[in-house]
């Protein structure tokens, strides 16, 4: 039998069982569909985070407070352990040349507002260092000044959406506002940005000067009693001395906390490196969840594939014996059947690489928590998905194939 | 053409053995018409299914066109069934879903002569006077025409041997006798025939009956 011959027969057995075909082909469709759309969201998830981080600035270095004993991002930023002084400290260290910014950061939430308007955002207290560590821009106005933070000033930088939410189009600056009952005049909106890091958006926060944060609106101390940050952003004068920088930073601070030799660090020293890894590995293992989620639907698919073609193979066992008494061989049964099983799955991943490719159109755009994600239906997930429906069909249908190809045709004519 | 020489057939079921054929000698020549009549059971379909290369005999030899068919494997045997043997079975065994014209062309497409298949399939389907059916499904035929086209599908690769087991078995006297003027027919042509028939007039028809009793040849 010519290989053509099989294929059409093939063929022509699907269309004449219609129904039944599609309905098998709908465990595949779903199956691919599930593993295109999925993983694309969970590489789109990845990119996204990515680049926003790879946005700031490069240089970069996070200290954030750490409870001893927890691990890894569970003890982050759970009791205060870092203090203003010890971001001061990092500054003034005269060996630590590398460093050419050091900002510190306390964050609360609280409500800030103007006239009948009013937002609930993220206030950050902070100096004029914060804006080149983070790498953000201004849309109008100025930043704090190093003379805003010296002279407690209560002036503040609004962040975007905190901005248009307040004052609509109006123009922001010189407004007056408040936030927790004081007067704060704005002197400079961020420029907008989209998207969000690990829920902390440029465009959604009000920036302040540190020393009026903590005198005026929230009091955070240190075991000690020191004015508590949330963080102290370190920026680097170039990407080589990351790593030595990380080192110095935790002995200057083990040192101020007066930590012994065998106890644990009371905070982290993350590199814009480090945190993209971490990340990377969390968004990583996301995708792969995912992929699994989906890959189980496409093996139920090819569980269904291999059931209806036993039954097919019992309802059509006479026009098996017919075939083998007409001259069918053996592989001329095997290969009708098997590319009936074939042809199934992979009509079905085409079908199915369209849902899946609608699927990311769909959830692209959307904003899952952070920010808008682009779920990318790259070459090689679409390749892997294939080639596993292509081996899921094979699969599924030799054992049935076989059965039918070794049929004896006597008692083939005969059932029934 | 044919030539059987104690061939018997045993089926197991599991202890149970069943002397289907038991040492059955018989020759029959190129062009011949015979009919095998017997009683239910008496192992005439078994015999047809030997001849035909449908099955093995337990012991014994065969020879068709003095070719050792216990030499040959399961593709052999399928190639040549395909290009010398023709069957038709009592309940036609049509592939329900597909026309009349592509149920005659199905031992083409497992042939390695498989040129114009659609005009021979055609031809094949006008010699039994059915040309205006080739669209139809079986089911939209009457029983003598399903015949019909099963005899066009036996006949389409020229072969020089046709099997029937009980053709006209499920017809009515009209459509039997129908049946058999195209058995004729082809016996005209020189295409050697074997039917297993119940009916005395059928049996008639042939040049040769054989009578079987529990799996022998006996003689009337
Ligand atoms: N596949 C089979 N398995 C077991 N026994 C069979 C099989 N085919 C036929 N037989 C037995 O062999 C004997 C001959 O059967 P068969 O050749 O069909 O007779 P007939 O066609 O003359 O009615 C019967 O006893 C039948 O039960
Ligand atoms: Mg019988």
């Amino acid at each position: 039998m010519r290989f053509r011959d099989s294929i059409i027969t093939a063929i022509k057995s699907l269309v004449a069982n219609k129904l039944r075909s599609s309905l098998t082909m709908l465990g595949i469709v779903i199956g691919i569909a599930a593993v295109i759309g999925l993983m694309s969201i969970g590489r789109g998830v990845e990119a996204s985070i990515t680049s926003t981080f790879e946005e700031l600035g490069t240089n970069a270095i996070y200290v954030i407070p750490h409870t001893p004993g927890a691990s890894g991002f569970a003890g982050a930023g759970v009791t205060p352990t870092l203090s203003v002084s010890d971001a001061d400290a990092l500054k003034d260290s005269t060996y630590l040349r590398s460093i050419v910014g050091v900002a510190p950061v306390s964050t609360n939430y609280g409500e800030v507002t103007s006239g009948n308007e009013n937002v609930v955002t993220a206030i950050n207290g902070t100096t004029h260092e914060y804006m080149e560590a983070m790498n953000y821009s201004l849309a109008s106005g100025q930043f704090l000044s190093e003379r805003n933070v010296s002279h407690r000033d209560n002036v503040v930088v609004l962040g975007d959406k905190v901005a248009t939410d307040l004052f609509d189009s109006d123009d922001p600056l010189g407004q007056r506002v408040k936030i927790k009952g004081r007067r704060f005049t704005v002197i400079g909106v961020l420029e907008a940005k989209g998207g969000a890091m690990m829920g902390i958006s440029q465009d959604e926060m009000a920036l302040v000067p540190i020393t009026t944060y903590h005198s005026r609106l929230f009091t955070q101390r240190v075991a000690t009693g020191e004015e508590a940050v949330s963080s102290i952003i370190v920026q680097v004068a170039s990407a080589e001395m990351i790593d030595d920088t990380v080192y110095d930073i935790e002995d200057i601070l083990r040192d101020r906390h007066r930590l012994a030799f065998d106890d644990e660090d009371d905070f982290v020293v993350l590199s814009q490196e480090q945190i993209l890894e971490t990340l990377q590995q969390i968004t990583g293992t996301l995708t792969l969840f995912l992929g699994a989620i989906a890959g189980i639907s496409l093996l139920v698919g090819g569980i269904g594939i291999m059931n209806i073609m036993l039954v097919s193979v019992t309802e059509r066992t006479r026009e098996i014996g017919v075939r083998k008494a007409m001259g069918a061989k053996r592989r001329d049964i095997l290969r009708q059947f098997l590319f009936e099983a074939a042809m199934i799955s992979l009509v079905g991943s085409g079908i199915g690489i369209i849902g899946g490719w609608a699927m990311a159109r769909i959830f692209s755009g959307m904003n899952l928590g952070g920010g808008a994600i682009t779920a990318v239906v790259s070459a090689d997930i679409v390749i892997l998905a294939i080639s596993v429906a292509t081996l899921i069909g094979i699969l599924s249908g030799i054992y049935p194939a076989l059965r039918a190809a070794r049929l004896n045709p006597i008692d083939a004519l005969h059932y029934g | 053409m044919i030539e059987l020489e104690n061939v018997t057939k045993v089926y197991r079921m599991g202890k149970v053995e069943v002397n289907a054929l038991r040492g059955l000698t018989l020759s029959v020549a190129t062009g011949e018409m015979i009919a095998i009549v017997g009683a239910s059971g008496s192992g005439k379909s078994t015999l047809l299914n030997v001849i035909g290369l449908l099955d093995r005999p337990t012991s014994g030899r065969y020879l068709f066109n003095e070719i050792d068919v216990s030499q040959l494997n399961d593709n052999q045997l399928a190639e040549m069934r395909n290009k010398e043997l023709g069957f038709v079975f009592q309940d036609f065994n049509l592939l329900p879903r597909a026309t009349a014209l592509a149920n005659v062309e199905l031992p083409l497409i497992y042939s390695r002569n498989a040129g114009n298949r659609r005009e021979r399939a055609a031809e094949a389907l006008r010699w039994v006077g059915l040309e205006q059916r080739a669209k139809h499904k079986p089911t939209e035929l009457s029983g003598g025409e399903q015949q019909r086209v099963a005899i066009a599908r036996a006949l389409v690769n020229n072969p020089s041997v046709i099997l029937a087991d009980e053709p006209t078995g499920e017809l009515d006297t009209h459509s039997s006798s129908e049946i058999m003027s195209i058995f004729r027919k082809l016996h005209q042509e020189g295409i050697t025939i074997i039917l297993i028939t119940h009916e005395v007039d059928i049996a008639a028809q042939a040049q040769r009956t054989i009578h079987l009793q529990d799996g022998r040849i006996i003689d009337r």
